[in-house]
């Protein structure tokens, strides 16, 4: 009987020290994998994990899947290093003394890259997951995931399918491509191009000398900019829209289904012309060094700005 | 005894676009027959539709002033506490940089202080008998205030990026430099045509656009530095 108590407190014990080490190291590091070889690592995670990856990658798919775990395949190149792993919340006392290891809460993994070449990845997460993706050079395709996305990259391009609830794009040269409504969404670049088809609630879309295309969808709230790159708008404001178009140089154009458009426009072109069907949409007037106009389409109840220092603004039917 | 609606009825109401005034037919039948008669319950519809609307007119996000990014930068460096290491170079350059972001703010301030100054002492002294306009062209009143939100964020991230290019690809801060040309050379044309329009509004909207698009390329840039591995 004391020998049974000795055991059981023993093998108590050995899950008592298991548990607590795995609390002290929250984030589990795993070996670096050195060489040409497959990656592999799988867990099980919360329906909404953190996942966030950097660093020396090629190109990673990302797809939401209907199951509660994480899994990333694919390839590192000769002489690159992983660090990182899952992470896990600090199990309680009840899960220390049953040796229970709950499922990870997300994981962060970085990639260092010596010969220039990245990681070719397929990451897997559960629909509702958000994922951080930062890689200089990279070209990054997503569809499925629903929870959000926040993704940054130089050059290489991004590629988002499907519905979000947030999804946040920081490029330098990378294009942009949305196929898919998003309740919140930033993408900012500096020479990229950004298309979106798709509406968004909240939306904001911001370049220095990219084109920004949008078509179709509905936007409620969005704020589009750029400085010398243009600005293609071929949606619809929703009901009760405000709708902000700014550039420095760059031409803004708005095509607009005039017969379910219900806005009151503004229009401010400083030093250039505006060019707009007069029979829909009145006449520009002389305003300073540029022109100006304002008009309404049907009973607005929605707001549409328009403002540029040299560039030319478009408004036309579609 | 009459019972008065809750706020959740009257938010209901007040919240369906098709309500009109004080009766609806697409109000549950309780309580449009409740509004008919009761003018207390009319009268906090009617409040409440006219808060929402007014809610509904508000801006959905305001651009925070752009010194705010100071403060929170403040904030978290002095809630840091790093360990100063002998030899550290990270440390030197976080002191230096910081010391000479502070050299540069003071002296952009002093600067315009003192343009500013003079330039009221000057016409104070020409005076009515000076019939000669002065040579100095005069900086607007709208263009100062709109440099001066920005410059100091600006001076704080240009020399980050000083301190951080040495850690990006080449390729990186060749684009970064090449649309930094393209965003200044928008800003100096919009400045300029301040300087001959100081009133119009519009043309501060856009400079002001094209300091935020400046501010937040630097941004991004310095935080395309790698993260160091743990």
């Amino acid at each position: 009987m004391k020998k049974d108590t000795a055991v059981m407190a023993h093998h108590a014990l050995t899950r008592v020290v298991a548990a607590a080490s795995m609390a002290v190291a929250v984030a589990v590091p795993f070996a670096s994998a050195v060489g040409q070889q497959k990656v592999g690592l799988r867990s099980a995670v919360t329906s909404t994990p953190s996942v966030r990856l950097e660093g020396a990658i090629s190109s990673i798919r990302v797809v939401g899947w209907k199951h509660d775990s994480v899994e990333l395949v694919g390839m590192i190149p000769d002489g690159a290093k992983l660090s990182g792993g899952f992470v896990r919340d600090k199990p309680g006392p009840a899960m220390i003394l049953k040796g229970i290891i709950g499922p990870a809460v997300g994981a962060k993994m970085i990639f260092e890259g010596s010969t220039g070449k990245g990681a070719i990845l397929e990451l897997r997460v559960p629909l509702r997951a958000r994922v951080w993706i930062k890689a200089p050079d990279a070209s990054v395709t997503s569809s499925g995931v629903i929870g959000g996305l926040d993704i940054s990259i130089v050059g290489g391009s991004v590629t988002v399918s499907g519905p979000s609830r947030q999804l946040n794009v920081e490029s330098m040269d990378g294009r942009v491509t949305i196929d898919g409504s998003t309740d919140w969404l930033r993408v900012k670049t500096a020479t990229g191009d950004i298309s979106m088809t798709g509406g968004s609630g909240d939306a904001g879309f911001t370049t220095i000398s990219g084109a920004i295309r949008v078509t179709d969808g509905q936007f409620e709230r969005a704020k589009f900019e750029s400085v010398d790159g243009p600005i293609t708008f071929a949606a619809d404001p929703s009901r009760g829209a405000a709708l902000d178009f700014q550039s420095h140089s760059g031409p803004i154009t708005l095509r607009l289904v005039t017969a379910r458009t219900n806005a009151a426009i503004e229009a401010s072109a400083q030093t250039s012309t505006i060019v707009a069907d007069s029979s829909t949409f009145g006449r520009p007037i002389p305003d300073g060094r540029g022109e100006s106009l304002r008009t309404d389409l049907g009973s607005p109840d929605a707001t549409i700005t328009i403002r540029t220092f040299r560039g030319i603004i478009t408004l036309t039917g579609r | 005894m009459n019972i008065h609606l809750t706020l959740e009825q009257l938010g209901d109401l007040a919240d369906e676009h098709s309500v009109s005034a004080s009766t609806s037919a697409e109000a549950p039948g309780d309580e449009r027959q409740h509004l008919s008669i009761c003018a207390e319950c009319r009268t906090r519809l009617d409040e409440l539709r006219s808060l929402l609307g007014r809610a509904r007119a508000l801006p959905a996000e305001i651009e925070p002033p752009p010194d705010v990014w100071i403060g929170v930068r403040e904030t978290i460096e002095s809630g840091k506490v790093v360990p100063i290491r002998a030899g550290s170079s990270r440390g030197r350059w976080t002191r230096s940089a910081g010391l000479a972001a502070a050299a540069v703010i003071l002296v952009v301030v002093t600067a315009t202080i003192s343009v500013v100054v003079t330039r009221a002492s000057m016409s104070t002294a020409a005076g009515p008998l000076a019939s000669e306009p002065l040579a100095v062209p005069t900086t607007p009143a709208s263009l100062i205030t709109v440099d001066r939100s920005y410059a100091p964020t600006l001076e704080q991230l240009l020399a980050a990026l000083a301190a951080n290019k040495g850690a990006l690809a080449p390729a990186t801060v060749a684009r970064v430099d090449r649309s930094l040309r393209v965003i200044d050379a928008a800003i100096a044309e919009v400045r300029d045509a301040l300087t001959q329009d100081p009133g119009n509004t519009t043309l501060v909207e856009i400079l002001s656009a094209s300091y935020r698009q400046k501010i937040e390329l630097l941004r991004r840039a310095n935080e395309l530095v790698p993260t160091s591995v743990p």
